[in-house]
Order: structure tokens, then sequence, then C-alpha cells
């Protein structure tokens, strides 16, 4: 054809209608004519605007346009339709990676029912992650319809590639891929429910995905089951009417039914589908779902139409996978994907994986190359003998059981085990890199491959640690274990999940000897063992001059940075960490920045106490972590909600604190799943929160909730335990269950003594607390040793006028009130107040412990005026950072009536007491200490108040509900109640019950007697009334 | 099916205005009288104004059915754009302003770079040589015979006329560019270009040059109609009636034996170098995608 086409022909070419003979010429013309090509693109819009037009396949529905956003994505084609939306490649221009963009397509009466369905499958691909499902990244709602952000997987689908026949060792490899999907989907406790070969991609570099998790319901979710379909229905209907969901042809019998699915009619669905793409035709037939479901009950299998080649395993396992019986098919997916794997493979798991290799050949034959690229591939496969080849398996079983600790064997079970899954994936992923990196378009495969490798080196040095293993190593094998994740990072986002790579390979090499070392450090740092970290992070900050590589340098830095800050070396942390933002910023490396600002939020904000600075830090941090994305690096995520909380309790700022660690935990639990360390460690969090907020039963609830989460996750005798104990042991303190307190001190004391660990902060902690018990029973003496070890421990590692010094130096001061040495109070809380506001600025709420401990001080030694000054100092404090319902204002408002009394002005102690008790009814119940310390204050007021009718009730209550308790509470405080009541019961003026009343005073005596010098004051004057009534 | 007239008045009017020796034709189409329902009523909603007859559309629709094709293109017909198409044909003025709104205002951006003057003029030719009938032709939208997008034809139309228009008045070069320009786009933002030598920068684009010389017309093409012009693997494979994944399989080719003949053309030049070489091919392939269109004409 010489003369260009008409426009006619040129548009029948285009919608692929012209007939073979006339295609034909176009074809050769159009490929030699430049202006034809420009003249169909312009038909085609391919470049441009997509057709306003309407057509019958997609009615009254503009396509969007290329160029046009959804959210911050911006389209730039159509890929496709499924039953439930359009699908557009589209470009994330934040993370500048494409994605996969499905569009809900608005169609009137079904609208809510598709963008339930729609939502339903968000929910159901955000729980999952694996190599073979498709990721979602994002959802949101579009216009009156919602969108759903995926990984693009350019290629195409099975039920494409299942047109023509393949040789049965591709369908297997495809299969098998397909397969591990599903069965990731189940462990996750997802049934995907209309698995068919349309739902199942397959990418340009031959990797597998299973999508359209549309349908997919919770396997543990209650759910109605689905109504059974009329048995004759047609059945190319079938789908369309929404009764049954999934695709009649590949449904389990028992669906039919209207059972509930689960992942055993997924196996089956699977299995139709793997036999049609073996033999080429469906296994059951029938034209109706009737015939269909009689087809499948009678077992009566369709012979292939043609001569195939399946070895007899394969057959039999498709088989058992099509039994109508649910019982009588594999009990797992896993179960049917081990009978599928071809035997010799299963022989030798440690030969490349050789299935994907064969799989890829094919397509590689024709080059010619196929043999120098499969011989390099498996070299390069190879590398990961360094990190965890058999004899190292055998080396590190070997370190773990000559431990002789008791959960050696337990923790050796669960490494191994994530470190064969961790080295299977690697080199599947690594095989297909490289394959792809050789052979395909895919740009994106030599950064995936450097990813890889980058990981590798991080496998390398925690099997290194693991080699060496000694009870500290065990102790956090399971974080060591956790800083391992992320090898479908590098092939999702290489870009982002890798570390920048050097421009040159002569730099690379160093950049990677390094990198390699640094490894060794980060293993270092999550075993704990800060010195050796700091050996090899120190040696490396002085190479680095040599190599002049900025992102390098950020790693490096950081990992000294954090090693000094977990070391409790604050000062010279922030330094370190300053040096690794400035090299992170000029180095372009996102990721090592946002760890360093979210490293120095910590080390400056909380270790360091410099509010005005902490506030620039949490600005970085979040607008870093923003950058990075949230979903995409959940572990920082979750770090930031974390630590920001964290922040922000100890500045005192309860309600910012609380809103972050549930935001934190929403996102945790959706992004890491149920069990998590970093769930736990947000609960822990939570419960703090909950702690200052004098809600108790749910502290109690949330610590033990992450006390057993971590001890499913570390095993039951892991030292790290420690800090979860020691947090139980205070919500039970806090909650005047001293004996349960003392026993789960003890506990974490015994781990922690069982463990060849250096003394640190966490034990500085525990003996703190200890301590505290010890002093509210009385053992003076004992407070004050664990005291001087606590207080010692402390200063040593966080400075003098750090927070937990000063909290050490008020329970010294208040072990000197409880031995009658008020003075000695004063002096020492005045130095506390003088540190901590040396540390935190004159108007922290930090300052309120100290004040208020004056305040009592004061009280105690008749200085009312001061008393006064200092309480209501600490009450405004409190009122500005926790707002005038605070529940800590309790402390305050019982000591001011007290004063008040004393300084004979009842009405105003009154006043006080009302307030306390208005609190206590606010945020706890008064049938607790405080409920009781608060009525038993109303009730004193009254009574000097002359009104002891109306104190009597009051008191009553309080008194009941201190004994009912059973006398765990603070001696003190039942003491004062049964003075309050005995002198309530003489003065009232209706039935005194002088008995009683008697009885009462004595046991306050008692009581006060028990706790001995703390008590004085108060037994003096309960025996002044003794001696008083005496007489009457 | 039963053939009862009065109930299907749609299908009536289609055999009444086909030549007899198409008719029998019809007996062939499943579920005729609904699938013409459809496409009357997907361009009564889509053009709820338009005054055109049902059973002008019809005849219309009639003398767009090629012989032994009717039902393959009543399947995929486009309804609406061909209902349109007749309704301008007729002149209603209505239609012609659907035209202009719904079809004329998005032909700019299918022109892509041509200059706003020429773009004007191409509008201009395009409503004189479509809507503008003669006493011997009616207007030539006639023709348009709903088997593709109406805007996919008229875009069509309209590239023609700017390439007529080149030609005539020889202002502006529609579809090349020069390959030196591959050069400096390699250059924009990739920092591992900045640090080539000039002389290495030369290489690449003359070895580039060199293999984009090497590849059949097919390859070329088939790597300018998807890098350059954008089609997708499914527009291609209907193009070339083959299936995606052929199509995809032969543009990974084509692709592949570019990269591999830049290299050897690298290799020969640089033998010395290996690194060198595999750097600059690393470059190459990383550019590729972006750049190839520049060197393939």
């Amino acid at each position: 054809m010489k003369a260009c086409p008409q426009e006619t022909t040129l548009s029948d070419f285009l919608a692929g209608v012209l007939s073979e003979e006339h295609r034909g010429p176009v074809v050769e013309h159009v490929e030699r004519c430049a202006e034809c090509q420009w003249v169909l693109a312009a038909g085609d819009g391919a470049r441009a605007l997509s057709s306003p037009s309407s057509t019958l396949v997609a009615p009254r529905v503009p396509p969007l346009a290329r160029g046009s956003t959804v959210s911050r994505y911006v389209v730039r084609e159509r890929i496709g339709a499924g039953a439930m939306g359009v699908v557009y490649a589209a470009e994330d221009p934040e993370l500048g990676r494409q994605v996969a963009l499905k569009v809900l397509r608005p169609e009137g009466r079904q609208h809510a029912e598709l963008q339930q369905r729609l939502q339903r499958e968000a929910q159901a691909l955000a729980r999952l992650s694996h190599a073979n499902v498709v990721t979602l990244y994002d959802v949101g709602t579009y216009a009156d319809g919602i969108f759903l952000a995926m990984e693009l997987v350019e290629g195409t689908t099975l039920a494409e590639w299942m047109k023509a026949p393949h040789p049965w060792r591709e369908v297997l490899r495809v299969f098998l891929e397909a397969g591990r999907g599903l069965a990731a989907a189940h462990a996750a406790g997802l049934v995907h429910r209309d698995f068919k070969p349309a739902n199942v991609l397959l990418g340009r570099e031959g990797r597998v995905y299973v999508t359209d998790f549309g349908i997919a319901r919770l396997l543990h979710q209650e759910e109605a089951p689905a109504s059974p379909v009329s048995p004759d229905a047609p059945m190319g209907r079938l789908t369309r009417t929404g009764s049954v969901l999934g695709t009649p042809a590949y449904l389990a019998p028992e669906l039919l039914r209207g059972q509930r699915a689960d992942a055993r009619s997924d196996e089956f669905s699977f299995c139709v589908a793997l036999y049609e793409a073996l033999y080429g035709v469906h296994p059951f037939q029938g034209e109706t779902l009737r015939e269909l479901a009689q087809a499948v009950l009678a077992g009566r299998i369709r012979p292939p139409e043609r001569e195939v080649q399946v070895p007899a395993w394969v057959r039999r396992a498709v088989l058992r996978g099509l039994r109508a019986e649910p019982a009588e098919r594999f009990a797992s997916m896993e179960a049917l994907l081990a009978a599928l794997t071809p035997p010799a493979r299963r022989m030798r798991t440690w030969v490349a994986a050789t299935a994907t290799v064969t799989g890829l050949l094919g397509a590689l034959a024709a080059y010619g190359v196929t043999q120098r690229r499969e011989a390099r591939c498996e070299q390069e496969v190879e590398k990961l003998a360094a990190a965890w080849s058999p004899a190292r398996r055998e080396r590190v079983r070997a370190a773990f059981l000559a431990t002789g600790a008791p959960y050696a064997a337990p923790a050796w079970a669960r490494v191994a085990a994530g470190l064969d899954a961790y080295a299977n994936q690697w080199r599947t992923l690594r095989t297909e890199a490289c394959l792809a990196a050789g052979s395909d378009t895919d740009t994106g495969a030599w950064q995936t491959a450097a990813c890889l490798d980058a990981r590798l080196w991080q496998l390398a040095a925690v099997t290194d640690v693991l080699e060496k293993a000694d009870v500290l190593t065990l102790q956090n094998a399971r974080p060591l274990m956790t800083s391992l994740e992320g090898l479908t990072g590098c092939r999702d986002a290489p870009g982002l999940s890798s570390r920048p790579q050097p421009p040159d390979s002569l730099r690379a090499r160093r950049v990677e000897e390094a990198r390699h070392k640094l490894a060794q450090a980060r293993a270092h740092l999550v075993a704990r063992r800060f010195t050796d970290g700091l050996a090899v992070t120190s040696a490396l900050i002085g190479q680095l001059k040599g190599i002049d590589y900025r992102p390098l340098e950020a790693e490096v830095y950081l990992a000294h940075g954090e090693l000094l800050g977990e070391n409790d070396r604050p000062k010279e942390a922030e330094t370190a960490l300053y040096q690794a933002v400035w090299a992170a910023e000029a180095g372009r490396d996102d990721e090592t920045l946002a760890r360093a600002w979210l490293e120095l939020m910590f080390v400056v904000g909380e270790a360091l106490s410099r509010p005005a600075d902490a506030e620039k830090l949490v600005r970085h941090a979040q607008s870093a972590v923003e950058r990075l994305g949230r979903e995409r690096f959940p572990d920082i995520t979750a770090d930031l909600h974390t630590r920001l909380s964290s922040l922000r309790l100890q500045q005192g700022l309860h309600a910012e604190a609380e809103q972050e660690v549930l935001q934190g935990l929403e996102f945790s639990r959706r992004r890491n799943g149920p069990d998590s360390l970093r769930t736990a460690s947000l609960l822990h969090q939570l419960g703090k929160v909950r702690m200052v907020q004098r809600r108790d039963k749910e502290m109690l609830e949330l610590h033990l909730q992450a006390l057993e989460m971590r001890k499913r996750l570390l095993g039951p005798d892991n030292p790290a335990l420690v800090v979860s104990y020691n947090r139980v042991a205070s919500a039970y303190h806090g909650m005047g269950r001293n004996a349960d307190a003392v026993a789960t001190w003890r506990k974490a004391l015994a781990l922690q003594e069982a463990a060849p660990i250096p003394e640190n902060t966490v034990l500085a902690s525990v003996l703190l607390n200890l301590a505290v018990v010890s002093r509210v029973e009385g053992r003076l003496e004992e407070a004050r040793t664990l005291l001087e070890r606590a207080r010692t421990l402390f200063e040593g590692a966080r400075g003098p006028d750090h927070f937990t010094v000063v909290q050490v130096l008020v329970e010294q001061a208040m072990v000197y009130g409880d031995g009658g040495q008020h003075d000695k109070t004063i002096a020492l809380t005045t130095e506390a107040l003088e540190r901590i506001q040396r540390s935190m600025g004159p108007d922290t709420p930090r300052a309120t412990l100290p004040l208020m401990m004056r305040g009592y001080a004061h009280l105690f030694s008749g200085h009312h005026r001061e008393a006064r000054r200092d309480l209501l100092d600490t009450l405004k404090r409190m009122e500005k950072s926790q707002g005038s319902g605070g529940a800590g204002a309790l402390s305050v408002l019982i000591p001011l009536a007290e004063v008040a009394l004393e300084s004979k002005a009842p009405k105003e102690a009154l006043e006080y007491c009302e307030r306390a008790r208005m609190l206590t009814e606010k945020v706890q119940s008064q049938e607790s200490d405080d409920g009781a310390r608060a009525l038993t204050c109303v009730a004193e007021a009254h009574l000097a108040l002359g009104a002891a009718d109306k104190a009597v009730p009051l008191v009553e209550r309080a008194w009941s509900t201190l004994t009912q308790k059973g006398g765990h509470g603070d001696p003190l405080i039942a003491a004062r109640t049964a003075f309050v009541l005995a002198r309530a019961l003489v003065e009232t003026r209706s039935s005194p019950d002088r008995t009683r009343a008697l009885a009462l005073a004595e046991e306050a005596r008692t009581r006060l007697e028990s706790v001995g010098l703390r008590g004085r004051p108060g037994l003096q004057k309960v025996l002044a009334w003794q001696r008083r009534e005496a007489k009457r | 099916m039963s053939e009862q007239p009065k109930t299907n008045p749609l299908t009536a009017l289609l055999r009444e205005h086909l030549p007899p020796k198409q008719r029998a034709e019809l007996e062939a189409v499943e579920e005729l009288e609904a699938l013409l329902h459809k496409h009357v009523e997907a361009a009564r909603t889509a053009w709820p104004t338009l005054l055109l007859p049902t059973e002008d559309f019809v005849r219309h629709l009639s003398r767009h059915l090629p012989v032994g094709k009717a039902a393959e293109v009543l399947r995929i017909l486009h309804g609406a754009d061909l209902y349109l198409a007749c309704a301008c044909a007729t002149g209603e003025p209505a239609a012609l302003r659907a035209f202009e709104q719904h079809i004329l205002r998005y032909i700019p951006a299918r022109l892509g770079a041509v200059s706003p003057s020429m773009v004007e003029e191409v509008l201009q030719t395009l409503r004189e040589r479509l809507l503008v009938g003669s006493a011997e032709a009616p207007p030539r939208i006639e023709r348009y015979g709903g088997r593709g997008p109406l805007l996919t034809w008229v875009g069509i139309t309209a590239a023609r006329i700017a390439g007529e228009l080149v030609e005539r008045n020889g202002r502006e070069v529609l579809v090349d560019e020069p390959p030196e320009a591959f050069a400096r786009m390699l250059a924009t933002g990739n920092p591992e270009h900045e640090l080539l030598r000039e002389d290495a920068r030369q290489f690449l684009v003359e070895a580039v040059r060199k293999g984009v010389a090497t590849l059949s017309e097919r390859e070329r093409a088939l790597l300018r109609l998807h890098y350059f012009h954008g089609f997708t693997m499914d527009r291609l494979a209907l193009m070339y009636g083959d299936s995606r994944s052929g199509v995809a399989r032969k543009v990974a080719q084509a692709r592949e034996l570019l990269l591999e003949r830049v290299h050897a053309e690298l290799a020969t030049r640089l033998k010395q170098d290996t690194l060198a070489v595999q750097s600059l091919l690393g470059l190459v392939r990383s550019q590729l995608d972006i750049s190839l269109h520049r060197l393939l004409d």
C-alpha cells in the first residue's frame, strides 16, 4: 500500500475490526509511515485526553482523562475494567512511583453495594503483605465513588495467559506462586472467595500476583451465610445476581449450597483453574448451575481434549482439591502446595529456585544469551550462602543450645523458621530480579537487586551475631529478626526501600563493605550490646572521610547516635544525630533523615528534657515521616506515635499524649497485624497515659495485654520482659494491690538478675518502685537503700537534673517525711525543684511533684502559709497542663483542705473537699482509695463546721470502701477515715455511738502505729482525743 | 427467537432498509431487537435534546453494516456516536453544537505539539470538510460508521488535515525531533550523566542512533508506537490482531535487541573499559523508555 489509508480504514484498524486481508497492507504501510503513526496516535488519544464519547462497554461514564487527578494520583492511562471498577495506570507524584488506580464505577442503584464491596477489598488487602498478592497502598474517596491505589503490575492476566497451552512445569510454577499468595491470605484470616484466572496477574518479569480480594471476607468474622441460588439460573448471569459472590465455574459446591466460604473453598477454585490450565478444559461440565453442581458432586471430571503430559502426582493432587466434600480435600493451601511441589525440589531446598529459572527461560531462549544469564543468576543467588548456609545454620543452633538457657530451644525454633523463610524469599526475589535485570523492560530490576543485596548484608550481620549467641543475644533474638523485615519492599519500591547507591562502582565496593560493618553495629544495637556496637561505629566514622559518600555517612552517624542514646549518653548522641541529619539531607536520604529526627526527638526531648528544642524536632520528625509515606514505612510511623506520646506524657500534656498513642495503636494494629512488638509498646504507652488519667482498670488491663503479647513474641523467660513486668506491677501498685505489685516486681528482679546484663535504668526503675512500696509499708531503711542504688544508676546514666533523678530525690524526701524529718524533706524537695527547673524551665508541669511534696512537708511542719503557697502553685501548674478536671488535682485538693482546716477555715476546706469529691466521681468510682479520701475530706470539713450528722453517712461509706478492699491501701488513709468516723459518731446529735467510736479510734491508733514515724503526727491527735474521751 | 414484526419494530425497520441479500445476516444476530434497542437508548440518553427520528437513525445504521459483517459491527457499534454523526449530517443545529462541545473540543489535545495558530486552522478546515455538504455530496461526517469512537475518527481526520497543511505551507514539522535532543534529555536531572565526559556523551548518542538503524521496520515501529505515541499493549494487540501478551513480548524483544546492539556498539568503541561500557549501558537502559522515541525516525 503506497498511499496513506483513509481515515475510516485507520479508525477500523485502531478498533481492530479490519479483516485479515485488509490489515496486512495497513500494518505494512503504517510501520513505514511516521505520519500515519502520528495520525493514529491522534485518533487513539493515547497521549491526549481520552475519549469522552460513550460506547456500549462503558455506558455514559466518561473515563478519567489523562493528567486528571484522583486524590494525589495523576492518571496516566486506562488499563482495564473489572466487575467492580475501572483500573487506571497512574502516578503517585509524592512517592514518584506508578500505581494501579481502581476507581469504582458509579452506577445508580448498585452504587452503595459496590462501594461496600470495594471498601471490603481495601480492608482485606491492607492486612496482607506478600510477594504474590497485589499490595494495597492507599484507599480514599473520589467524587461520589472510592478509589484504591495499589501496586501496578504490568503484564497480563492468568486468564489471558491460559488461552495458549503451556508446558505443565510452567503452569505449575505460575500456580504455585498464586497458591502461595492465597496461603498468605489464609494465614491472615482472609478467604478470597472469588479465585479465578481473571483475578491472577502475571507481571512482565514473570512474578504472579493474586488480586481482586473484592469479596474476601475475614475468615473469623461473623457473617450471614449467602443465600442459595436458583439452581437453574443460566451460568452467564450468575455473577451479576450478587446472591452468591464468585464466578460459578470456579465456585466450590458448598458455596452453591449457601455455606460459608473458607480456605478449602478457595482451594477448590484454585484447583479448577489449575486443571483448566493443565488440560485446557474446565474440569466440570454443565450448562446450568444444577448440571454443574451435579457434575461436581458426582466427581465427573471432564477428560482433556488434547494430548497433555502431566505427571501423575500433579494430577492426583489436583483431583483431590476438586473433591465435592471439603473434608476430603487438602486441609490447607500449604498442604496442597506441598503436594504440588516437584519432588526433586522438595529434596534440595538449598539449590537455587530452579522452577523460577526454568519458567523464565522459555521467554528468553530466543535471545541466545540464556545460558550465560542463568549461570550468572545462579551465581548471584549463591551469595546467600555467606549469610545463611546449612553449616551456619548448624553453628547458630549449637550456639543457642550451648547457652543452657531454659528458653534456648523454643528460641532456636522461632529463629530457624524465621530465617529459613527469609532466606527462601530472598532467593526467589533475587533470582527474579537478576533475570529481569538482564532481560526485561523493567528498569527497576537492578535497583531491586541492589536493595536485596543490601538486605543480605543485614542478614549476614544478624547471623554473625547469632552464631556467637549468648543469653543476651537470645533475649533479643526476636527484635533481631524483626529488624530484618522488608524484602518485598525491595521489589515494590526499590527506590524507596534500598539505601541510596553510590554513583560509581569504585566507591560502591567500599560503601558495600562499610554497610556490611554497619549492619553488624545495628545487630549489636538490637541485641543491646552497646559497647560492641559503639566500637564498630566509631571505627566506621574514622573511615568515612576516605569514602566521601553522604548517605553512608548519615547511616553511620545515625547508628552511632542511636547506640549512644540507648547507652544513656544523650549529649553525645545529640551531636552524632545532628551529623546524621546533615549528611542525610545532603545525600537526599529521606529514610535515614526521618529516623534521625525521631531519635533526636527522644534524645533531646525526653532524655535531655529540652522542651523548646523538642517542639522543633517534633515538627521535623512529623514532616519527615509524612514525606516518606506513613503507609510505606509502618515501623517508622508506629515509632513516631509511640515516641511523641511518650514525650507529651513526660511534658505533662496528657490529652495530646492520649491522642497520639490512640492513633498509633489504630495504625499499628492495621499495618502490623494483631501481635507485634510495636503494638505492644503502644499498649504500654497507652497504659501509662491511663495511669496519669487515673483510669486504673484500663491501665492494668493494657499493661497485662502488652505483657502477654510480648511473652508470646519473646518467650516467657526473656529478661526483656522486665520492662513489661515493671509496668504491670506499677499498675497493681497504683490500684492499691501492693501484694500483687511486689510479687510482680520480684519476678522482674529475678528475670533481670538471672541474666548477665549490666545494671541499667530499667533496673533503676524497678528499684525505685520497690522503694515506694517499702516506704508506704514503713520499712524506711529498706526504702533508703533501694533509693540510693536507683539514684546512683539514674544520675550516672542521665545526669543530675534529669526527671528520673528528681523522682528519686522526691521519693527520698518522702522517706524523710515519713520519718518525721520534715526539714530534710523541705530541703530535698527544694533541691529537686531547682534541678527540674534547671533542665525543663521554670514553668514546667514536671515541677508539680516536688512542689506538692514540699507543700506536704510544710503542712506537717505547721508552716501553713508556705504549705498553702506550694500547694496552690502545684494546683495552678496542674490545671495549666491537664485542664481543670485533671485527676491528679486530687492529691493537692485534699492537703489544701487540710491546710484550711488547720488554719481554722472550714468553709474553704469544704470547698476543696467538694471539688475533690467531684473529681473522683468523674474519673473513677467513689469506691476507691481516692474516692474514700475525698469523702473523708468532705466529712471532716462538715465536722469542723459542726455538722456531724452530715459527716457520718459520708465517712461511713468511705470506711466501708476501705475495709472491703481488705486493707491493702495506705494505712494512713484508713486511719484517718477511722478517726474522722470516730469523731463524727461521738459528735452526732441523733444517736451517738460511743462504743463504736472508741473502737474505731483504737483501730486508727493501731494503723498509725503500724507505719511508725510516718504516722506519728496523726497518732498524737488520736491519742489526745482518746485521752479526752476517756475523761468523759 | 420468534419473528414477529409487531413486537420487534427496530428489527423490522432495519430489515426494511437493508439490501435484500444482506437481510439473512440479521438472522445470525442474537437478541437483535434488544441490541438495537440498547443502541437507540444509548443515543437517546447521550443526546436527549437531539430530534433525529429513530427511523432515520436506523436507516443510517443500515448503510454502515458492511456485507458479511453486520453481526460483528452491531455488537461493537458506538451507537450514541453514530447517532450524533447522523444528526450532524442532517444539519440539526443542536447536533452541531454537541459536536463542537463533545468532539471538537478534545481535538487540540490530540494533535499534541502543534502550534495554536495551526490548531485553529485545522479545526476550521475540519468543520468545513466534515459538516458542510455540497450539491453533489452530503457532509463527510456521514461516512463515519460507528465502528470506533467518533472522537477517534475525527482525530484521525484532523491529524490528516494537519499533515496536509504542513505539506502545503511547510511551516512546521509534525513528527521529527532532532536526535541530539537525546543528549540534552539524558543530561536533565541525571547526576550520573553529568559525570560523563563530553566525548562519552557523543559516543552514547551515536551508539543509540546506530542501534536504532539496525532494527527492522516492525521493531522500530513497535518501539515508536508504544514508547513515543503511548499506545497501550491492548491497543497494539487490536491493531496487530495479536494477543496482548504476544504484542508485549514483541515490544520487549525489540527493546532488548536495541539494548544489545547498543551494547555491542559501545563495546567496540570502548574496548579497554568494560566498566565504562556497563555504566553507559545502565544509563541507556534507565533512560530508554522516555528517550527512545527521539531516535526512532
